[in-house]
C-alpha cells in the first residue's frame, strides 16, 4: 500500500485552521467579515479570557436555514462565490469557505441561526470538527457564533497564545479596525462580562478613529479630499505635516471595506508624504479605497491581508495624488471647523487677543468639538439593501460592500475657506536668535528661521530646475553600471526622465547602462555609485513624479547652506518676507527634512499648562 | 643629543617638512618631526604613512643624537625665539631643552623607536629629469585631479615614461590636462605610476627651476631625491584610465585666442552664473567669439572676443571653473580651442606639448 494518503476531512480542516485562524483574534475577523456579509447592522462581540474560552459574535443579519447552516460546516462551503467569474470580482469579504469549518475544528463550536421569516431557528454544536448535534431553538434572527475553549485538541498552537491581555488587545484592535471599516454598522465589545466599547450604528468614522488612535491623534487629522470621479476613489483621515510615528501601526488602509495590505499602498503613502514627514517615519492613515473589485485580486494570503491590484501604478497615482492635494489644501486654507494646529481656526474673537484677555477667551469650538463628537455632522445611512436579503445572496445581488459614510463636506466656499496670510500673524520677536514667536488668533506660533529658509530655496531651486531642466556635464569616459534586471528594465522605462535630471544613460548590452553626462551638482561622485541611488528612488517615486525628485536630497543639502542660520539676527522686514515666502510655499509646514517650521502653543494648551483648563 | 642651529636654517628645514604632518591621527608619533644630529647636520623627517619627507639643515653638532619631538609645535616655536641662535639639547627621556637668547622652552618627545621608517629603494628603477621640466609639467596638469575619493585611481598624476617621452595626465573624469614632453631617459622597461595628490604637492614645494630630480620607483613607492631633500609617497594601486581614447581626433574649428584676455573675459562673464553648478556659453560666429552667461533672478552677461573663426553659428556650454583652470596655470601668450560641435569634447592647446580635454555641458530645457 501507498504511503499517500488522503486526510480526513477533520485534520484537513485543522491543516487549513493554521492558516485562518492562528489566534482568538482571527477568529473574531473571520466572524465578523461574515456576520458583515450576512448585512448585519449591528454586531456584539463577546469574549472571555482573552477570547480563549469564549468568543461569541452576535449579529442581526440574514440568517441561515438549518441546511444552510449544516452545509456552512463543509469545508469549501460558501454562498458568497459560484464560479470563477465570481472569484474575479469578488464584493464579499470573505469567499473561501474554510473559516467556519477550521474555526470549527480546533474549538467547541456552537452556531444558532434564524432568518427574520422563519418561525424558529436551528442549533447546531460541533466539537472538535465532530458535530455533536442539530436542533431547532428559539432565536432572535440573525446569527450566532459561539467559540469556546480555542485550541483545546491543539496542544501545539495552544502553547502559542500569549497571555489573555495581550490576545485581547489583538482582538480588541481587530475589532477597532472592522469598525473603521464599517462605520455603518453598530459595534459591541464585550470582555469579562464587562462591556469594552460601544459603538452605536452610523456613528462617525472619526469617532471610531478616535477609539483606536485616541483623541489626540484623531483631533489632529485632516479629511482627505475628495477627487471627483476616477474609477478609483479615495477617502478617509490623514495626519497632516510632522505627524508621523516610528511604525506602521497607525498606518491603515481599507479596500472595498476590508483592511489591507498591500506594497504599492506603502509606496504611494510614502511618495505622498514626500519632505512632509522626516525620513523614517510613517504617516498616520485612514485611507479608504474603492474601486471594482473586478480591478484587485484578494485571493493572495489565506487571512486576505494582502490583496494585489491589476493596475499597481493607477493606485499608487490615486493615493498620492490625494495625499499631496490633502496636505496642500490643508496649508492653504483656514478650514471651519476642523482642528488643524498648524492653521489659526476660526473663533469667536474678531481681533487677536491681547495676552491678559486669555482667561477671558470664550470657550473656543475645537475643544467643544474635542470633548463632543456629537457635533459632527451625521454619517449618511448605508445602503440598506442587503440588510433583510435571502440568507448570503449570491454576490451579483449584493451591492459593493458599503464603505464608510462620506462625512458630509463642508460647503466648499464657506467663509472660514480662505488662504493664511501674512496678515494671521503678527510677529513678536525672535527667540534666541531662532525662532521667530508670532501671535495667531489661536495662540502662540513659533518659526524656525532656518527650517523655514530653507523651505523657501528648497521650492525656488525645485522649481528652477523643473522650469529650466538641470544643467548636465558630460563625461571624458562614459561609464558603465550593470543593474539587475529588474532595476535596468525600470532605468530603461525612464531614460527620458533622467535626461531631464541630466543623466545621460543609455543601454550598452545586457543589463548595463552607459552613463556619459551626469548633473553638475553631482560633480565628485562615483556615476556608478550615483546610479545605484537613482534605481532605489526610481523605485521608490512612481513613474509620474519621478523626473525632478532624484536630484531633491541633493538640493535640500545645497540649500540648508544657503539657508540663514540660527544666530543669524534677522531684522523685522526681513521676518515679515521670511514668513510672506513660507506661506506662498507649496508644502510650508516642514522643511525639506521634515522637520517642522512652524510650531504652535494654542491657547488651549497655554490654559492647560497654566492650569486655567483642566486638562 | 645636542646642537646649535641659527633660526634661519632651522625654519627653512621645518617648513620644507611639516605639510607632511597630519593634524589628526591616532597614531601620535606621526605628529612628530624626527630629528637626527650627526656629522654638522640636523636632519629632519616627517610621514603620514603614505608621503614622507626627509631634508637635512646645518648646524654645530656637539653630540650625536636622534630623537622626536611635536613638529608643528616645534616649527610654531622657533618661529617666535627672539634671537637667532638656537640651542637644543635633548636627554635620553626625549624631552627637548630649546634655548634662544633670554627663553627657554622645554617639549616633550617620544622615542624615535615608533618612528616609522621611510620605505627602502634599494633596487628600485632609477630616472633622472631635470625639474623645471617636471615642475611645468606639474603645473599645468595638477589641477586636474579628482578630489572624488570614490574613484581613487584619479586621485593623482599619471606618469609615464615610455617611448622618450615624459607624460603626466590628470583627470577628474570631466576634463583632462596632459603633458607630453620628450625627455633623455634610458629607454628601459617602464610602467605607469599614479602618484598621490599630496605627493604631487609636496613635490611641486620641494621642485626649483634648476638642477635635477632622481627618481626611483620601487614595488609600490615612489622616491624624489631633489636639492638635499628625499619625498617618498606610496603609488595608488590601480589602473588610470585609456586616457589617449578621450583626446578627440581632428578638429572641424580652430579658435585661437590670447590666453589672459580669455581667461579675464571668463572671470568676468561667470560672474553671473547663478552657482558653480552653471555653465557658460561660447557662441561662435564669423570671426567672433560671445561668452555669456546667466543666472535666474539675478541678471546676465556677455562679452565678445574677435577672434578668427570662418565656420558656421555653433555654441558650446562649458563649466566656467573647467575653462579656467588651464588658463591660470599656462603662461604662453597664445591658446587654440579646437572644437568638432556643440555635443564633443573640446581641446584647449599651446604651441608647446600640452593638451587639455573639456567636455561640453549640456542645458536641458523643460
Amino acid at each position: 500500500m501507498g504511503r499517500i494518503r488522503i486526510l480526513p476531512d477533520a485534520l484537513a480542516s485543522q491543516v487549513a485552521a493554521g492558516e485562518v485562524v492562528d489566534r482568538p483574534a482571527s477568529v473574531v475577523k473571520e466572524l465578523v467579515e461574515n456576520s458583515l456579509d450576512a448585512g448585519a447592522g449591528n454586531l456584539e462581540v463577546i469574549a472571555n479570557r482573552g477570547g480563549i474560552s469564549l468568543i461569541r459574535v452576535v449579529d442581526d443579519g440574514s440568517g441561515m436555514n438549518r441546511d444552510d447552516a449544516l452545509m456552512c460546516l463543509e469545508r469549501h462551503a460558501t454562498s458568497k462565490i459560484r464560479s470563477t467569474e465570481d472569484l474575479d470580482g469578488i464584493r464579499t469579504l470573505g469567499f473561501r469557505g474554510e473559516a467556519i469549518p477550521s474555526i470549527a475544528s480546533v474549538s467547541r463550536f456552537r452556531l444558532t441561526t434564524r432568518e427574520k421569516e422563519a418561525l424558529q431557528g436551528t442549533e447546531v454544536v460541533v466539537d472538535g470538527g465532530k458535530l455533536g448535534g442539530v436542533k431547532d431553538a428559539g432565536e432572535a434572527p440573525g446569527t450566532t457564533v459561539e467559540v469556546r475553549s480555542l485550541f483545546y485538541n491543539v496542544p501545539a498552537r495552544r502553547k502559542f497564545l500569549r497571555t489573555e491581555a495581550t490576545e485581547f488587545s489583538h482582538l480588541e484592535q481587530q475589532v477597532r479596525l472592522q469598525a473603521i471599516a464599517h462605520p455603518e454598522v453598530g459595534f459591541t465589545l464585550i470582555h469579562n462580562d464587562r462591556p469594552h466599547f460601544m459603538l452605536p450604528a452610523r456613528s462617525h468614522l472619526l469617532e471610531r478613529i478616535q477609539g483606536l488612535a485616541g483623541a489626540e491623534i484623531a483631533t489632529r487629522l485632516l479629511e482627505i479630499e475628495p477627487d471627483g470621479d476616477g474609477d478609483i476613489k479615495v477617502s478617509g483621515y490623514i495626519g497632516g505635516f510632522g505627524m508621523g510615528r516610528s511604525n506602521r501601526s497607525l498606518q491603515l488602509t481599507f479596500l472595498n471595506g476590508r483592511p489591507v495590505e498591500a506594497a504599492p499602498l506603502n509606496h504611494a503613502l510614502r511618495e505622498g508624504y514626500h519632505t512632509a514627514l522626516m525620513k523614517g517615519q510613517f504617516p498616520v492613515v485612514f485611507l479608504f479605497l474603492e474601486m471594482s473589485p473586478f480591478a484587485v485580486d484578494v485571493n493572495v494570503h489565506p487571512a486576505k491581508k494582502e490583496v494585489r491590484f491589476r493596475d499597481g501604478h493607477a493606485v499608487r497615482h490615486a493615493v498620492t495624488a490625494a495625499i499631496r492635494r490633502t496636505l496642500t489644501r490643508a496649508q492653504t486654507t483656514v478650514p471651519g471647523q476642523s482642528v488643524r494646529p498648524m492653521i489659526p481656526g476660526r473663533t469667536e474673537i474678531p481681533a487677536p487677543p491681547r495676552w491678559h484677555q486669555v482667561p477671558l477667551i470664550p470657550e473656543r469650538e475645537q475643544t467643544a468639538l474635542r470633548n463632543d463628537w456629537a457635533s459632527l455632522p451625521p454619517a449618511p445611512r448605508p445602503p440598506e439593501t442587503s440588510r433583510n436579503d435571502a440568507p448570503f445572496p449570491p454576490p451579483a445581488a449584493t451591492p459593493p460592500a458599503p464603505l464608510q459614510p462620506e462625512p458630509q463636506a463642508e460647503p466648499e466656499n464657506s467663509p472660514a475657506n480662505r488662504p493664511v496670510t501674512t496678515e494671521d500673524f503678527r510677529i513678536i520677536g525672535v527667540l534666541g536668535k531662532l525662532y521667530v514667536l508670532m501671535e495667531s488668533a489661536e495662540g502662540l506660533v513659533l518659526m524656525d528661521q532656518h527650517a523655514a529658509h530653507e523651505r523657501i530655496l528648497f521650492e525656488q531651486m525645485r522649481n528652477r530646475m523643473t522650469a529650466e531642466g538641470v544643467p548636465s556635464q558630460r563625461l571624458l569616459v562614459p561609464v558603465t553600471v550593470e543593474l539587475a534586471p529588474r532595476e535596468f528594465d525600470l532605468v530603461q522605462q525612464n531614460l527620458e526622465a533622467l535626461q531631464k535630471l541630466g543623466i545621460g544613460a543609455e543601454p550598452f548590452g545586457a543589463n548595463t547602462l552607459k552613463i556619459d553626462s551626469v548633473p553638475t551638482f553631482f560633480r565628485n561622485d562615483d556615476p556608478a555609485a550615483y546610479m545605484s541611488e537613482v534605481v532605489e528612488e526610481l523605485k521608490r517615486a512612481s513613474r509620474q513624479i519621478a523626473s525632478i525628485r532624484l536630484g531633491e536630497d541633493l538640493v535640500a543639502t545645497t540649500v540648508c547652506r544657503h539657508a540663514v542660520k540660527a544666530n543669524d539676527t534677522l531684522r523685522d522686514p526681513e521676518l515679515q518676507r521670511l514668513l510672506a515666502d513660507l506661506l506662498a510655499c507649496e508644502l510650508p509646514y516642514c522643511c525639506p527634512h521634515g522637520r517642522p517650521t512652524l510650531i504652535q502653543l494654542s491657547y488651549g494648551d497655554l490654559e492647560k499648562r497654566f492650569g486655567r483648563q483642566v486638562p | 643629543m645636542k646642537f646649535k642651529i641659527t633660526k634661519e636654517k632651522f625654519i627653512e628645514g621645518l617648513q620644507q617638512v611639516q605639510h607632511v604632518v597630519s593634524t589628526r591621527t591616532t597614531l601620535p608619533i606621526l605628529s612628530n618631526v624626527l630629528i637626527r644630529a650627526k656629522g654638522g647636520m640636523v636632519e629632519l623627517t616627517t610621514t603620514d604613512l603614505d608621503v614622507g619627507v626627509r631634508g637635512a639643515v646645518s648646524a654645530d653638532v656637539d653630540e650625536d643624537g636622534i630623537t622626536t619631538l611635536p613638529a608643528r609645535k616645534l616649527a610654531s616655536i622657533v618661529k617666535e625665539l627672539p634671537t637667532s641662535e638656537i640651542l637644543i639639547e635633548v636627554n635620553g627621556n626625549n624631552i627637548a631643552a630649546i634655548k634662544s637668547g633670554p627663553s627657554f622652552f622645554k617639549i616633550l618627545g617620544l622615542s624615535r623607536d615608533e618612528f616609522p621608517e621611510l620605505p627602502d629603494f634599494s633596487g628600485a628603477q632609477e630616472i633622472v629629469l631635470d625639474q623645471k621640466l617636471v615642475k611645468d609639467g606639474l603645473k599645468k596638469t595638477f589641477y586636474a585631479i579628482s578630489t572624488d575619493e570614490t574613484r581613487y585611481v584619479l586621485n593623482g598624476v599619471n606618469w609615464s615614461f615610455a617611448g622618450g617621452k615624459l607624460t603626466l595626465v590628470a583627470t577628474d573624469g570631466r576634463r583632462l590636462a596632459m603633458v607630453d614632453q620628450d625627455v633623455e631617459i634610458p629607454d628601459l622597461p617602464t610602467r605607469d605610476v599614479i602618484v598621490p595628490t599630496k605627493a604631487i604637492n609636496e613635490l611641486q614645494r620641494l621642485l626649483t627651476d634648476a638642477g635635477q630630480v632622481r627618481i626611483r620607483i620601487g614595488e609600490s613607492q615612489i622616491a624624489f631625491e631633489l636639492n638635499g631633500y628625499l619625498l617618498t609617497s606610496k603609488l595608488i594601486d590601480g589602473t588610470f584610465p585609456n586616457f589617449r581614447q578621450v583626446i578627440p581626433g581632428a578638429p572641424r574649428h580652430r579658435v585661437t585666442m590670447d590666453r589672459s584676455l580669455l581667461l579675464e573675459t571668463v572671470k568676468r562673464v561667470s560672474l553671473l552664473t547663478s552657482d558653480r553648478t552653471s555653465s557658460i556659453k561660447l557662441v561662435f560666429t564669423e570671426d567672433n567669439i560671445e561668452i555669456m552667461a546667466n543666472a535666474p533672478e539675478v541678471g546676465e552677461a556677455r562679452e565678445s572676443l574677435p577672434v578668427s573663426y570662418k565656420g558656421e553659428k555653433m555654441s558650446i556650454a562649458f563649466n566656467p571653473e573647467f575653462l579656467m583652470a588651464p588658463l591660470r596655470n599656462l603662461d604662453s601668450d597664445e591658446v587654440h580651442l579646437d572644437l568638432i560641435d556643440e555635443g564633443s569634447p573640446g581641446v584647449l592647446r599651446i604651441n608647446e606639448p600640452f593638451l587639455y580635454v573639456i567636455m561640453p555641458m549640456r542645458v536641458t530645457g523643460p
